[in-house]
This record gives structure tokens, sequence and C-alpha cells, in this order.
């Protein structure tokens, strides 16, 4: 043994004791969100590289409809009610840079130009399954939305997030805009060429493929478009603010 | 005791066999708190299931169960850090002549089986071999392979439609997902033997993955002989 061995073994002390002393800091370090800022900074890097931009709408593998063998699965009804009102069922949206508030009717949403496709539902639990879908691509909803406004404006442009609240507000979702720019981020209102079952967030409900599922709100009573990160239901209980597959 | 010591680990195989060993005891442990929310393998033969993966009583013996959230986390926060790590090593081993550390040679391919009989009876090989005998090549070997195959799978199962080519490559978002877990299973088991074999080797075995040195014996010592 010399002295070179001895370094080494007090460098392996250090080391595997600033391992117990990072986990040990883990444990007890400032939590952002229900998880530690180490993770929350840990997170948002990994968003940095996997971020989509906005020119990145390149639609995801799609499946024909004959690929989709068990019924859809229905997870999570956190802000969802059981009777829903189709009448007088209104949208509403809102904007950080001014105050009108924009009211639209479902019939006039659900009347808007849709497409379909099946794809792989995937889910931050581990399974996935494929399913089919039918709704209005959100960017052309977002011209439908300027079109109503007093100001002349380009939400795509001005906004860097959207966020999403169910109808009773039990449950809501922050998404920023250049994955709700993406050619397959609908606003769906038919499941398998079928009205929406009540688990499924009738009557209209978000699908947004390049995102786990905790991100596809049922039931949508509100958008609001603005600048910062608006609240995520499952963000702030420790999970992914991206959640981006 | 007269001993000498000879050099054996380089620093880089040191540095990453810890880096690597630390991080993927995080990642085993956290990886299971992530695999509890969709616990779906198991063994089984017709309808008769073997091994539930996990039973019950494993998830409640580690405290596994309702830390998704937390598992994810960890997980995601470390993946940078595996990745350099694993990636580096493997390309390490690849590129220069310690490869043939991990290979078998002719007369090893014939001869496998004494010395996995040996291992397993945990008896002393007769033959001194190079550098590693054939059951450790084998071991280690497989070990590197499952390493990088685990990150692999693991980037693909994390950003499936970001990196769809690669998800694609390994048979889908489910071929990957079964992958990664048997990767994990594999080195879970090769963990458990590794510390079975350092235990059984001795305390310097052990040091010589910090300091890089192997103490060869110039004197058989009396205890040393009556062992034998």
């Amino acid at each position: 043994m010399n002295k070179r061995d001895y370094l080494s073994i007090t460098l392996w002390v250090i080391f595997i004791l600033g391992c117990i002393g990072l986990r040990q800091y883990y444990l007890h370090s400032d939590q952002v969100d229900g998880t530690s800022w180490l993770s929350r900074k840990m997170l948002d890097f990994n968003y940095s590289i996997f971020g989509r931009t906005e020119k990145d709408t390149n639609p995801i593998k799609t499946f024909p409809k004959s690929a989709v063998k068990t019924p859809a699965r229905a997870n999570g009804f956190y802000g969802m009610r059981n009777k829903i009102d189709t009448i007088g069922y209104k949208i509403k949206a809102t904007f950080d840079d001014n105050k009108d508030t924009i009211t639209l009717n479902i019939q006039e949403v659900l009347a808007l130009p849709k497409i379909s496709y099946a794809f792989d539902f995937k889910c931050v639990e581990g399974w996935n399954q494929y399913t089919h879908w039918t709704g209005t691509p959100f960017k052309q909803f977002m011209t439908f939305v300027e079109s109503k406004m007093k100001t002349k404006s380009d939400l795509a442009k001005q906004y860097k997030y959207v966020g999403l609240t169910s109808v009773n507000g039990g449950y809501y979702v922050g998404i920023d805009m250049p994955a709700m720019l993406h050619s397959q981020t609908i606003l769906a209102s038919l499941l398998n060429d079928q009205i929406l079952p009540q688990n499924q967030g009738y009557p209209i409900r978000l699908i947004i493929p390049i995102k786990y599922g905790i991100k596809h709100i049922k039931q949508i009573g509100s958008i609001r478009f603005s600048h910062t990160p608006p609240n995520d239901y499952w963000a702030e209980r420790g999970y992914d603010y991206d959640s981006g597959l | 005791m007269a001993s000498e010591f000879k050099t054996i680990h380089t620093l880089p195989t040191r540095i990453f066999h810890w880096v690597i060993a630390m991080s993927i005891f995080a990642m085993i442990y956290s990886g299971m708190l992530i695999y509890w929310a969709n616990d779906e393998y198991s063994i089984s033969i017709g309808k008769i299931t073997i091994i539930k993966f996990f039973p019950n009583w494993f998830y409640k013996f580690f405290d596994l169960k309702s830390k998704l959230s937390y598992g994810m986390a960890i997980h995601f926060s470390l993946i940078w850090i595996v990745f350099i790590s694993v990636f580096g090593y493997f390309f390490y081993v690849l590129l220069t002549k310690r490869r043939k550390e991990f290979l078998l040679n002719k007369k090893e391919r014939k001869g496998i089986f004494p010395y996995l009989e040996d291992e397993i009876l945990f008896k002393k090989h007769k033959e001194k071999s190079t550098k590693y005998n054939p059951v450790q090549k084998l071991a280690y070997g497989s070990c590197i392979i499952m390493l990088f195959l685990v990150v692999v799978t693991g980037f693909a199962i994390y950003k499936p439609s970001k990196l769809e080519w690669l998800c694609y490559l390994l048979g889908g978002y489910k071929s990957s997902r079964i992958i990664h877990f048997i990767c994990t299973l594999g080195l879970s088991g090769f963990i458990i033997i590794h510390i079975a074999q350092v235990i059984k080797y001795g305390f310097f075995m052990f040091l010589s993955i910090i300091t890089g040195k192997e103490r060869i014996k110039t004197e058989p010592t009396p205890i040393e002989n009556s062992n034998e």
C-alpha cells in the first residue's frame, strides 16, 4: 500500500458519504410542488432537451381503427360532474392580456371541422392501449376563438401556455403552446365514432398524443391563454409539469 | 505475511464502477416505485402463475406502494448520470483492449462447465486463467450488455414519440418496457451474486476496485494451506 492507494481509499469514502449525504439532502430539501427542487430542476432540464418547438407539429404514429381491440380504459374522475346539461354547456375562454371573456356554446364548438385517428394512448402508470378519437384540432379551435375576439390577436404567438380546467374546477392542466399547436392535439367529442361516454369526459375532452394521459383533461369547462405556466393538478402533486412523450 | 500488489483495474474502470453502482441502485429502487403502478408481468404456464412480479409482500417489505410520483422524480432526475456513465463505460470497454478481458477464448468456450460447477459449489478454481475466468467473463460481459440495453430501452419508454425511431427499433413501447424490466431483473441477480462473490473472496478483493490493485500471495501461509 502506498500513498496513492490511501488517496484512492479516502476519495472513495468521500464519494460514498457524498452519495448518502445527497440522499439525505434530497429527502429533506425544499419542496417545489410536491417534489424536491432538485428533481424540479432536472425535470425542467429534461423538458429543455425533449420539449417540442412550435414547428415540430409532425404527426406521431397513428393506426387504423381496426387496431383498436379493447374498450378505452377510463381512469381518473377528478373534477367531473355526473349530470351534464348539454344544452346550456358553455366553454369559457380567458386571456392574460385583456379582460374579454369569451363564452362559446358547445354546439358551436362541436360544429367545427374534425379529424380522426387511432393512436397508442399512454398513462403515467405504465399501461398503454390503442384508442380512436375524433375532434377539432386545437389550432383550428384557436382560430375560431380569435374570430370571436374584439381585439385582433394571434394567440399562438402571444401566449406561451394554455390552461384548461374541467367544468367544476376540480381538475386542471397547464400545457405549453408548442404542444397545443401539435397537429394531433384535438378537442375530442367522439370515441370510436360514438359520443363520448360520461366517464370519458362527455361532452368534450382534450386528446394530446404527445403527452401522458394525465394531460388529457375531461369535461373541459374553461380555457385560459397565459404567459406563465397555469396550475396543473398532477404537477402540484409531484409529477412532471411537461409529462411529454 | 508476504504479499505484493499488482494493478488490475484502471482508474476509469474504478470511477465508472462506483458511479454506475450507486446510480443503478437508485434507479432500481425508483424503477420499482414506478413499476408498482402497473405491475402486469408474471411467469406462468397456461393459467398457473409461477412467479408474479411482484407479490404483495415484496412491495410491503420494501415499502414500494403508492409512490409513483416520487419514483418518477428520482428516476428521471438521474437519467443523465446513468446515461453518461453507462455509455462511457460501454464504449471505454468496446474501443480499448479491455474488450478482450470479457471475450472468451477458444479454449474457454469448450471448457466452461467445470468453471461453472466450481462457481456454484463455491470451490476454488484449479486452473489460474487470465484476469477473469470464463464464468466471470460471461457474467461481467452480460452485465455490460444489460446496462447498455436498460439505458437504451429506458429512453425509448421515456420519450416514445420524440424518440419514435428508437422505440420502433426495440420493437415498440410494450416490448421496450419488457426488455427494460428483464434487464433490470438480470442486473439485480448479477448484483446479488456479485456481492456474494466479493464476500467469498474477501476484503482485498473488495479493496481492488478502490485502489485498483490485487494482492498476490508470494508465500502461502499455513492457514491458507489448511483451507485447501
